[in-house]
């Protein structure tokens, strides 16, 4: 039993130091490289630079007004536009044949 | 008596201008678009009063001009001498300023959709000019031809184009799910915001009286001037869109409500596009539906008649009261003044505009249903008891963490702009007053 104490207690030793060193190499790490060069960053530099450019471009200039098109027409929800242009045209052409009719 | 209706918005007009210029003139950290949004509000503000002015003054009465105009389709029976044409041309020019302004409010609330000044300002000269030609054309010679068709070509179309661009970012924001997770869905939420309260501003009071529209009443039967061509039909065209455009909003909030109720889980705004549906029904089920002469009824109420109480109970007071409190709830929900600057008076502005509004409300239903008049003492004595006023302020202040930048402009700064465009629209004022007296009294443009 003792024996395999002692083996046990070597091998969690063994593996404390390691994951200590492991630990300063990434405080190390952290300090010294941008989070975007990080082993395990899922995002490549570039990649990540140029999203940060089409989303939040104007972050860099907080004053800068954003784009008027993204604004009326939000990217995520484009049937928004189309859907009100369909509004219009079902009312006013609803609208304009019971005019019609009554001339 | 309830003909007071009109002086009770005449003061609350006046009260919410007064408080709004009081913490305009105060220096804080408000952007350029927010004081520019004060600003406009304030000319708002001037105009809606001056309408309420109108209606005391017998030579000036709005009813008359009505009549007139409705009798003077084509311009066969048009007689400029039976009223005061210089009052009631500068009135017209206030009404431009006011819908001018909210316009250009709805444009850069909360973010500028021109980037370039010179652009915003090319438009507001632009329009203004416009203006001054319309007035030419409504008062001035054109009107002595044989051939004149009545309408306004600029005043009839700007405000059904302003009030489009609102109910799209309406929709816009209504149709939206929960939580804006971009800054840019942040902006337009807001946007949203203030959409919704400008459309029920400009178009809620006619949506009482237009339910005929699904059951093809009064609004198609209108004698148009369609068939004799030429100008009588784009007269009618535009006419026709601006009609469409008084009622089209009512549609689409209807519909963004329901998504919206979906999406966020808040049925108020269902709440208030359903109780116009339901008393415009009854208008048009029990009334025949058609739009009240609101001049007339809030001079000359009819305190037996059932359908004129009712007029004054939702025209009436969407009209009068309702106005003026959704621009105070504007300027303070975004920022345009800071009510910090004085506590003390912004309370007291609360507790005005609940009395005012209470009193007539009560009021009005006193004859209707028999509701004494008295209890709008006790709802106030309530409100004031539980301090409700206080939680209507903090309601209504802006939400915490919001983004204000300082948007820059190209052309010139915020500021200039600001600052050139109240020059234009009182040069544009001066100018028309000097035009109305010009017409009206038969030494030039006649």
């Amino acid at each position: 039993m003792s024996d395999i104490e002692s083996t046990e207690d070597e091998e969690k030793t063994l593996k404390e130091e390691e994951i200590e060193e492991i630990d300063t190499i990434d405080s190390e790490v952290d300090q010294s490289t941008p989070e975007s060069t990080m082993i395990g960053s899922a995002i490549p530099l570039e990649t990540k630079e140029n999203e940060d450019e089409e989303t939040n471009g104007a972050d860099q200039d907080s004053n800068a007004i954003l784009s008027a098109k993204d604004y009326l027409h939000p990217p995520e929800r484009k049937w928004v536009l189309p859907s009100f242009f369909a509004m219009v045209l079902v009312f006013f052409g609803y609208y304009w044949f019971t005019y019609m009719s009554t001339l | 008596m309830a003909e007071a209706i009109s002086t009770v918005g005449f003061l609350l007009d006046i009260l919410v201008l007064m408080f709004i210029l009081y913490l305009h003139k105060k220096k804080d950290k408000r952007t350029w678009v927010q004081k520019m949004g004060a600003s406009m509000m304030c000319w708002f503000l001037v105009c809606h009063a001056f309408m309420h002015l109108m209606q005391f003054l017998p030579e000036w009465n709005l009813p008359l001009i009505d009549v007139l105009l409705y009798e003077s389709w084509g311009g066969a029976d048009w007689v400029m001498t039976e009223k005061d044409t210089m009052g009631t041309i500068f009135e017209e020019g206030l009404w431009k300023v006011a819908i001018l302004g909210f316009f250009a409010t709805a444009l850069i609330m909360p973010m500028p959709v021109v980037k370039n000044a010179n652009h915003f300002k090319i438009g507001v000269i632009g329009l203004l000019g416009l203006f001054l030609w319309e007035t030419y054309y409504t008062w001035g010679a054109p009107t002595a031809s044989l051939d004149y068709v009545m309408f306004w070509p600029i005043w009839s179309t700007l405000p059904s184009v302003m009030v489009l661009y609102m109910t799209y970012l309406a929709w816009n924001y209504l149709s939206s799910p929960e939580g804006a997770e971009t800054r840019l869905e942040s902006f337009t939420d807001r946007a949203g915001l203030f959409a919704v309260m400008g459309v029920i501003l400009w178009c809620g009071k006619n949506w009482f009286d237009f339910m005929g529209i699904f059951t093809e009443g009064g609004m198609f039967y209108w004698d148009g001037g369609y068939e004799k061509g030429g100008l009588n039909i784009v007269a009618d065209l535009i006419t026709r869109f601006e009609l469409g455009m008084m009622v089209f909003p009512l549609l689409v909030l209807s519909v963004g409500s329901v998504i919206y109720l979906k999406n966020r889980g808040s049925a108020l705004l269902g709440g208030i596009i359903f109780t116009f549906l339901a008393l415009g029904v009854v208008n048009h089920l029990i009334y025949g539906g058609d739009a009240p002469d609101y001049g007339v009824v809030s001079i000359f109420v009819d305190e037996a008649s059932f359908g004129a109480s009712f007029s004054l109970l939702t025209h009436g007071t969407m009209q009068s009261l309702a106005r003026p409190l959704i621009v105070l709830f504007l300027a303070v929900r975004f920022g345009m003044v800071h009510i910090d600057h004085a506590p003390r008076l912004s309370r007291a502005m609360t507790i005005m505009a609940l009395a005012g509004a209470m009193s007539v409300v009560t009021e009005i239903l006193q004859p209707m249903l028999g509701v004494p008049q008295l209890l709008s003492g006790f709802f106030l004595g309530a409100l004031l008891a539980f301090e409700i006023e206080r939680k209507i302020m903090a309601a209504m202040q802006p939400m915490e963490g919001e983004e204000n930048p300082n948007w820059a402009l190209e052309g010139d700064d915020g500021d200039g702009l600001h600052r050139f465009v109240n020059i234009a629209m009182g040069s544009y004022l001066l100018i028309t007053l000097l035009m109305g007296y010009l017409i009206g009294y038969g030494v030039m443009f006649v």
